[in-house]
């Protein structure tokens, strides 16, 4: 039997679709086959589904997705449970139908969108609270569940996740794993998502099920899986350890005229004061004013949230202040800070609202060098007249994500493509001083072959053994579909045109 | 203050920051202006930023799982459209632009403020405008422009209501009487007689009251009664037009816009009383801007209007069916049309609080973040049966959006313990009671006018 793209016309249209044929030459359609156990209703070839599925929560131009080999998936799946998921992948795996998951496709770097056509599996409906254990503090549940689901009910019993991200309104918990879950809301605090994880469910790509804890000895182990993208499989279900609900939540920010300062004071807060903090960021001031009417005015701000029982709350504040206090922090205004407490999850959405076109990149910064790349972030942005504003936020033990936005237009495509040449530029200067992104796309895996081949060399040997032709979530970490060279070449031009017409104007 | 103390408030659930913080957009009050290009407000969809907030609050998009879904998905795929990005496909656009309530909690959500009802409602028009409408819209289009109900109901029907409801018939009585009046003389100075008296209501009854649920017509009649109105029906009235408007066929809807208007107008009424939450929506939106900002007469939803009268008249309110020591426990679940449409939240509240003999519990999303029950924007006549006709080998799968999205919602009703959920849309009312009657549920459903109905009123 041959796995084939058949184009046919169909009421006057063109489709493709995966057919099976048999030798006596009678076809069944892949859809079909699927249909007969996931209901119809998540089984759908609807044009304009496949094109907004296709595609992440990124407000980047189309052109972004459509370089790829194809774009475009054939069909969207949405099991119910991980039997169906494994039937699912398995029926896949035997017609080597490109498959890639997705869920919320809310880290916006084509994570998790087609690059080779094929099955999309839509996670969200694996999305139970299976089981909630408040006195050995887990919860199991379906990976496509939201975040904001599983924190509203987590906190009727009183408790909460240790650690999720700041996307966490629109996230799902099984993504977080994937991309890979070390910087966000309560990972100084409680360690990272793969931390809390207790064990989970993970469907490889021939639908073998497979459960994997702590302590699994198999091919696979849990830390093969988180920031890997899915390219081993589908994580179905996790069991994750998690925290009661605390009763004291209290924000600090502080206001400082040197880079050098704020660093330190953050560095700071990390280490000198008694309970860590439960989210801890710093942004620039051009971050606020792009977002905000009024907004603190020294250069740089350091913003803590401690959020714990009332005396360890305010032994930590207390703390904190006396540290702001003696490394030249200004307070900032009590009704900023207000506001910055619910800014938390909202501040990388609300930069948005200024641009037609918003351009970030994230990098994976060690806190050692945390000023040395903020150093060049400063000089090189002296260099360019868009808008640009940094924002940080702590991360595992001694790292960062530093997220750099650049905000632009594509219907002005010299600097559209010079903000993202200005990523780029800084992109390499944080592979030159070993460190790395924290979000790997489908885009730019070539610095990981550049930079990080020994960590791309040994990924690739454990996907070869399990999906050796390279089905599942392709072009994640191990391929790449893009040249370094050609990246910088289409950069280096598009900073010399903005130069030219810079100089014009 | 509600009672339901130990019940949470979907505000109140704490995420990282004070209540509120995970759940709904941030304050707007110190954020700059989102940069954008439309002029008009059915081009929101271009300030989109692809937050996804909305995704969280769509009840559809939580029962279908589709992309195309969600505000921002539908936003996504208008702008692609837009750009020449993908082709117009008259049959794959359908549910994209249809599988959508108008509940309006996407709007509420919205970090950058998209007027979403506005953009798809303007979406669905000029779909329409392409040729591009369900088969079941078009049944229900013909009905409403040939018998003025989107029932096939007779329009000499209408009335017939009036037999069961003894105020009901004095109504049409006075209103007959009334135009026949008007036909005959048009004196001018019984026109001037009218226009001097200090306050003449109508009671603008609507198509599904009328033909489909004429316990609720009759008890609404009954409370206009009770607290003393001598109102009167409009025995010319016609489909107010509300599911033309929402399904895209708004140039089919000014006909009936124009008539009703005209005919409330001419009947010198000075104040319109409705017990339908799509038909005072339908008026206090489209028809006061189809009459340029000013329709010359009042309108008001019936728990405005009882809430007014009892107030004016100082009246008091005991429920007949139960004492103050055992009352009746209600919760109240606010219509999308009266509530985010029309932003009536507190008067429906402070109304039945105001019973003695009952009391009131708040589900957790209540107010502008109310679940909407299931049948708002079409949903419930086009896709009533999409799931049930394609999943029939699968329990799981053969509950329709609508079914599983009016059962979330009684589901949190009866969270509360309250005995009763009581509603104020006829929509809601019919919806949420199948769903009750089908499951055998312990709690009952009820308009709000038929609560008021075992009430008696006193001074």
């Amino acid at each position: 039997m041959n796995e084939t793209i058949v184009k046919k016309k169909m009421n006057g249209k063109l489709t493709q679709t995966q057919e099976k044929v048999k030798k006596g030459g009678k076809k069944r359609n892949f859809e079909e086959i699927v249909k007969e156990f996931i209901s119809p209703y998540h089984v759908s070839t609807n044009k304009y589904e496949l094109e907004s599925a296709s595609a992440d929560l990124t407000s980047l131009p189309s052109y972004h997705y459509k370089f790829k080999k194809n774009y475009l998936a054939s069909i969207i799946v949405r099991p119910a449970d991980t039997e169906s998921l494994s039937q699912l992948i398995e029926k896949c795996w035997e017609r080597s139908l490109p498959i890639t998951i997705r869920a919320a496709g809310t880290s916006c770097f084509s994570s998790a969108t087609p690059s080779k056509g094929g099955v999309i599996i839509d996670m969200r409906r694996i999305n139970k609270v299976e089981h909630i254990d408040p006195e050995k503090m887990t919860v199991r549940v379906g990976a496509g569940i939201s975040w904001l689901n599983l924190i509203e009910k987590l906190s009727d019993y009183g408790l909460a996740p240790k650690a999720y991200p700041t996307s966490f309104k629109t996230s799902c918990v099984g993504g977080f794993l994937a991309t890979p879950g070390k910087a966000g809301i309560g990972v100084l605090k409680y360690g990272t998502m793969a931390d809390s994880i207790i064990s989970l469910t993970l469907v490889l790509p021939n639908g073998k099920i497979e459960y994997i804890s702590r302590d699994s000895k198999g091919e696979i182990s849990l830390d093969d899986i988180a920031g890997t993208y899915g390219i081993y499989g589908a994580v179905s279900e996790i069991e994750l350890s998690i925290t009661n609900l605390k009763t004291s939540l209290e924000i600090i920010g502080y206001g400082f005229s040197s880079l050098e300062d704020a660093i330190n004071y953050y560095k700071a807060l990390m280490s000198k004061v008694p309970d860590k903090p439960f989210f801890l960021s710093i942004s620039e001031r051009q971050f606020e004013r792009y977002s905000h009417i009024n907004f603190p005015s020294q250069e740089w701000l350091v913003w803590a949230v401690f959020y714990d029982d009332p005396e360890v709350t305010f032994k930590s504040v207390s703390v904190s202040e006396e540290i702001a206090l003696n490394s030249n922090g200004v307070g900032v205004d009590k009704s900023y800070l207000k506001e910055k407490w619910r800014d938390i999850s909202d501040a990388e959405v609300a930069i948005g609202r200024t641009s037609r076109n918003i351009i970030f990149q994230e990098y994976w910064i060690s806190n050692d060098r945390l000023l040395s790349f903020y150093e060049s972030y400063v000089k090189r942005a002296g260099n360019y007249k868009f808008p640009i504003a940094a924002y940080t936020i702590s991360g595992e033990e001694g790292w960062s994500r530093v997220k750099i936005f650049g905000l632009s237009d594509i219907t002005r495509p010299i600097e559209f493509f010079t903000v993202k040449a200005f990523l780029h530029d800084l992109s390499m200067k944080a592979f030159k001083q070993g460190d790395s992104l924290y979000t790997i796309g489908i885009v730019n895996t070539f610095y990981l072959r550049k930079y990080k081949r020994e960590v791309v060399k040994e990924r690739k040997v454990l996907k070869d053994k399990l999906d050796p032709k390279d089905m599942f979530n392709s072009y994640r970490i191990i391929k790449a579909r893009m040249k370094l060279w050609r990246i910088s070449l289409l950069f280096n031009t598009a900073k010399l045109l903005y130069k030219i017409s810079f100089k014009k104007k | 203050m509600s009672e339901g103390k130990d019940k949470k408030d979907i505000r109140d659930v704490v995420t990282t920051g004070p209540p509120v913080a995970g759940l709904v957009s941030p304050s707007k009050a110190n954020l700059i202006e989102p940069k954008t290009k439309e002029k008009e407000e059915k081009f929101g969809y271009e300030r989109c930023t692809h937050c996804g907030y909305c995704r969280h609050v769509c009840k559809v998009y939580n029962t279908s799982w589709s992309e195309t879904d969600y505000a921002g998905g539908r936003n996504r795929i208008i702008k692609a459209l837009d750009r020449k990005d993908i082709k117009f496909d008259k049959e794959d656009i359908i549910p994209s632009v249809y599988r959508c309530m108008l509940c309006g909690n996407c709007k509420v959500v919205c970090p950058v403020g998209i007027n979403t009802l506005e953009v798809f409602q303007n979406l669905r028009k000029s779909v329409v405008k392409k040729g591009a409408m369900p088969e079941k819209l078009k049944g229900l289009r013909k009905s409403i422009l040939s018998n003025n109900n989107p029932f096939l109901e007779q329009h000499t029907d209408r009335f017939n209501w009036c037999e069961g409801s003894e105020d009901g018939k004095k109504a049409y009585e006075r209103a007959k009487k009334e135009l026949a009046a008007i036909e005959d003389t048009l004196a001018v100075e019984d026109q001037n007689a009218r226009k001097e008296k200090p306050r003449k209501v109508g009671y603008f009854v609507g198509c599904t009251s009328a033909y489909r649920n004429k316990e609720l017509v009759n008890a609404t009649s009954e409370v206009l009664g009770k607290l003393g109105i001598e109102f009167v029906v409009f025995p010319e009235e016609r489909c107010c037009g509300s599911v033309l408007f929402r399904t895209g066929l708004e140039d089919e809807a000014l006909a009936l816009v124009k008539h009703n208007y005209e005919m409330i107008r001419n009947s010198g009424v000075t104040e319109v009383v409705f017990s339908c939450s799509g038909c005072f929506s339908t008026f206090t939106l489209e028809y006061t801007k189809y009459a340029g900002g000013n329709l010359g007469f009042d309108l008001f939803h019936l728990t405005q209007y009882a809430l007014r009268m009892v107030k004016e008249k100082n009246l008091k309110i005991r429920y007949t069916k139960r004492s103050k020591d055992n009352p009746l426990l209600i919760t109240y679940h606010d219509p999308c049309h009266l509530g985010r449409y029309c932003n009536v939240y507190e008067e429906p509240r402070e109304l039945i609080q105001m019973i003695e003999g009952v009391k009131l519990f708040e589900m957790k999303h209540n107010r502008d973040m109310s679940w909407c029950c299931g049948a708002g924007g079409g949903v419930k006549a086009l896709y009533g049966d999409v799931a049930g006709e394609i999943g029939r080998d699968r329990i799981a799968e053969t509950r329709t959006c609508m079914v599983r999205i009016r059962e979330d919602r009684l589901k949190e009703a009866l969270e509360t313990n309250a005995e009763v959920l009581v509603s104020s849309c006829v929509f809601c009312k019919n919806n949420l009671f199948q769903v009750a009657n089908e499951d055998n549920s312990p709690i009952k459903v009820m308009d709000i006018s038929q609560l008021l109905n075992d009430c008696e009123f006193y001074q």
